[in-house]
């Protein structure tokens, strides 16, 4: 008996030293990247960000410039730097304040180089930056988070961002968060998922059809709002290659689950949506735009000229905003049109 | 065995509900007819069935009806004498828009509504049509039917929502060899559409529809052509490189019609009267100054018409200058108002003259004030002196001296008070 229990006392993983040792294996290296020294200026630009002091952005932006001088593969001191360095910072009577600063600090830069590094461009550089030392974070960051903020010149940043982004090696994990993101529920999402594809499809005429393709596929999404707004990219992209896809939305019905399809053969009533065949209009007239000869003026003339189509009014605006003089004569004919009247008929 | 049909049965049957037919072939009329889109009627308030052919020779060609008309409502006329019961032929005809139409045996009509379906009209009526009772307070009654008229038959008009619809109303009414009325609609907004866009495509023929329509003594369309137009002539004053937008600014025609339609007496919409300002504003017509001098002068026209026009003269600039200061001498005090605001627009020599005149012997409150700021907009040293020497020799505090304080005092540069440097550590 005594063999047998001390064979068991040798063999157990679970005694108390075991379990003691595993306990401090598993919390150790937390404790140790816990307890890693955090940038400084990082901290106290944090800091500042969330005080209610005067010119709080403006420090901030000093303190992450300096965070980045002392540590420049530093992600959080990046983004925050991309983040939160607006050119308004940089106005004219703040002029001498900055460069007292460059002067204390001993900054490699003046007055106007940093200034430069306000625009839109620049911006995104170190957003990719920060992209770059910490992907998995950042790239989801960027689409789900930086993108909704109201200013102008941060979401042209993080676009700015993203197309380095598509431009480097994570093309792929890059179009798979748009495409969550258009597919997403939250509108927001779908919006800004819009901008970045007809953003990146205008940066270069290589990355144009490619984007363009993915949207067609959307255009079979079986949530409206997506299909929506894939159609509202293929109008920011402007791109001919849509025209087809686009007319099959404004003639066509809305896409169906396969069982479902049973029941709708040809009802009027599965049409696709009003506001969906509505803004695939205007995104041919938006190609029209970007290319007055291209046929979807003669698509837009085919919707004018039916008299029972709920989009005429849509399709002449759009022939409006392109100005090709082919809509000439076909919107003079509607002028002759009738007006309400009544007709007799002796049988 | 039969019991294994029914889930098959079940699942044919659903799949036709809701199905609606895409278009008819009416071969009595000689028509086809095709549904309009599923959200028309959602968009545009708007339903019926849209001529996809007319059958050369066909009745429906005779009588006048186009591809591409927008049918909304079929009347048909069923006589009493058509065997059909009186109270049946009423209710069918009731039974959409609680609303039918009588005719008598003299040809008037008379229209009867109920308030809510399934109420009665409250009349009786023989086989002949010979009113026999009216309920007493009934709608028939309220519609001023009496006993003793003869009803010879019953107006049926029927709102066309679908194929479906058509193929019923132009099935019911044929029976009676009676005519059939077909009541065309259009697309509220389609026309004015087309006018806007027409204003957009720089093209000749364009410009002319839109002059034409400006033309017209009446219509829906006069408004948005001469909005459309206002737009047009901006664009092409904005910006006078091509060829079509020079002879926007020269094209007679504009400035004739604006000239006429800018005047109360021959243009009724002051809408009209105010984008014809406009156009003219743009334009710089100078024969169009003493119209417009009649409109600054026009004690019935709107005031902000009035110093539309004053801002006209304005934008004609050194040539309105005289006239102008005509119509100030002789004017009263509304008509100084807007001469001293357009005057003080136009950058003149002879303008600022006269005003420093104006403003030492000026009475009325208003027109000083005007007249102080129309003299401020010079803003050189010479109009800061006026206005200097005026205030000093100004008694106590009153409201001329208070605005010219105003109008003299230097615009603090607050952006430099709050840029103050605001010191922090570094």
């Amino acid at each position: 008996m005594k063999t047998t229990t001390y064979y068991h006392c040798q063999s157990s993983p679970l005694t108390m030293p075991t379990v003691f040792y595993l306990v401090v294996l598993v919390i150790l290296p937390f404790f140790l990247m816990g307890c890693g020294d955090q940038n400084e200026n990082l901290s106290k630009g944090k800091e500042l960000i969330k005080s209610d002091k005067r010119r709080k952005e403006e420090r901030a932006v000093r303190e992450f410039y300096l965070a980045i001088y002392s540590e420049p593969t530093n992600p959080e001191a990046n983004y925050l730097l991309g983040y939160y360095n607006s050119p308004s910072l940089y106005s004219p009577s703040r002029r001498s304040s900055w460069e007292k600063w460059i002067e204390a600090n001993k900054i490699n830069k003046s007055f106007e180089q940093l200034k430069n590094q306000s625009s839109p461009k620049e911006r995104g550089a170190v957003l990719f930056k920060a992209y770059q030392e910490n992907p998995g974070k950042y790239l989801e960051i960027f689409i789900f988070e930086t993108l909704r903020v109201s200013s102008d010149e941060l979401r042209d940043s993080t676009l700015s961002a993203l197309v380095q982004v598509y431009q480097s090696k994570d093309k792929s994990k890059l179009l798979s968060l748009i495409k969550k993101a258009i597919k997403s529920k939250d509108n927001r999402d779908r919006h800004d998922a819009q901008i970045v594809f007809s953003t990146i499809a205008k940066v270069n005429t290589t990355y144009t059809l490619p984007m363009v393709e993915e949207l067609k596929v959307l255009l079979k999404h079986n949530r409206m709002e997506t299909r929506l707004n894939a159609v509202k990219a293929l109008g920011e992209i402007g791109n001919i290659e849509a025209i087809s896809e686009l007319v099959a939305v404004i003639d066509g019905r809305r896409p169906v689950q396969s069982w479902a399809q049973i029941f709708y053969l040809s009802s009027t009533k599965y049409q696709e949506e009003g506001e969906v065949r509505q803004l695939a209009v205007a995104a041919l007239g938006q190609i029209g735009v970007e290319d007055p000869n291209s046929v979807a003026v003669d698509r837009l003339i085919e919707i004018v000229q039916n008299k029972g189509s709920a989009l005429r009014v849509d399709a002449i605006e759009a022939l409006g905003k392109i100005g090709n003089t082919k809509a000439v004569v076909p919107l003079i004919e509607i002028l002759k049109e009738d007006t309400r009247r009544q007709i007799e008929i002796n049988l | 065995m039969r019991k294994q049909f029914v889930p098959f049965f079940l699942i044919i049957g659903l799949s036709f509900f809701g199905c609606s037919q895409m278009e008819y072939q009416d071969t009595k009329m000689g028509i086809t007819v095709h549904r309009l889109d599923g959200d028309l009627e959602n968009r545009w308030a708007i339903s019926g069935v849209a001529v996809k052919l007319v059958d050369s020779g066909s009745k429906a060609e005779q009588a006048g009806i186009e591809i591409g008309a927008l049918l909304s409502h079929i009347t048909g006329e069923i006589p009493l004498t058509s065997g059909i019961s009186f109270n049946r032929i009423v209710n069918k005809a009731m039974k959409k828009d609680n609303q039918v139409t009588f005719e008598l045996s003299d040809g008037t009509r008379i229209k009867l509504s109920v308030r809510r379906r399934g109420d009665k009209p409250g009349l009786t009526v023989k086989a002949s049509g010979e009113i026999t009772d009216i309920v007493p307070d009934s709608p028939a009654e309220k519609a001023g039917l009496f006993i003793g008229q003869t009803i010879s038959s019953v107006i049926d008009e029927r709102n066309i929502e679908s194929v479906e619809d058509y193929k019923k109303a132009v099935k019911d009414f044929s029976k009676y060899q009676k005519p059939i009325i077909f009541q065309t609609t259009e697309l509220s907004g389609v026309k004015v559409a087309v006018v806007k866009a027409l204003s957009q495509l720089n093209n000749q023929s364009a410009l002319d529809q839109l002059i034409a329509h400006v033309e017209e003594n009446d219509g829906p369309l006069r408004q948005p052509a001469v909005v459309a137009l206002e737009q047009l002539v901006a664009t092409a004053a904005e910006s006078q490189s091509s060829t079509f937008n020079q002879k926007i600014m020269k094209d007679g025609r504009i400035s004739d019609l604006t000239q006429r339609y800018m005047q109360r007496i021959y243009e009724p919409n002051p809408e009209i009267r105010r984008s014809c300002l406009s156009i003219l504003s743009a334009l710089k017509t100078t024969s169009a100054i003493p119209e417009l001098i009649t409109v600054v002068k026009d004690e019935a026209e709107i005031p902000g018409i009035r110093f539309k026009a004053g801002s006209t003269l304005s934008q004609i600039g050194a040539q309105a200058v005289e006239p102008l200061m005509v119509a100030y001498t002789n004017g009263n005090a509304n008509v100084k108002d807007i001469v001293a605001s357009a005057l003080g627009n136009i950058n003149n020599e002879s303008a600022k003259r006269m005003l420093f005149s104006a403003i030492s012997t000026e009475q009325n409150p208003t027109v000083q004030l005007t007249l102080a700021d129309a003299i401020a907009k010079f803003n050189d040293e010479e109009s800061k002196q006026k206005l200097s020497n005026l205030r000093s020799v100004l008694q106590g505090n009153s409201g001329l001296q208070v605005f010219i304080d105003e109008l003299l005092r230097p615009k603090a540069n607050i952006e430099a008070e709050l840029d103050e440097e605001d010191e922090f550590e570094l």
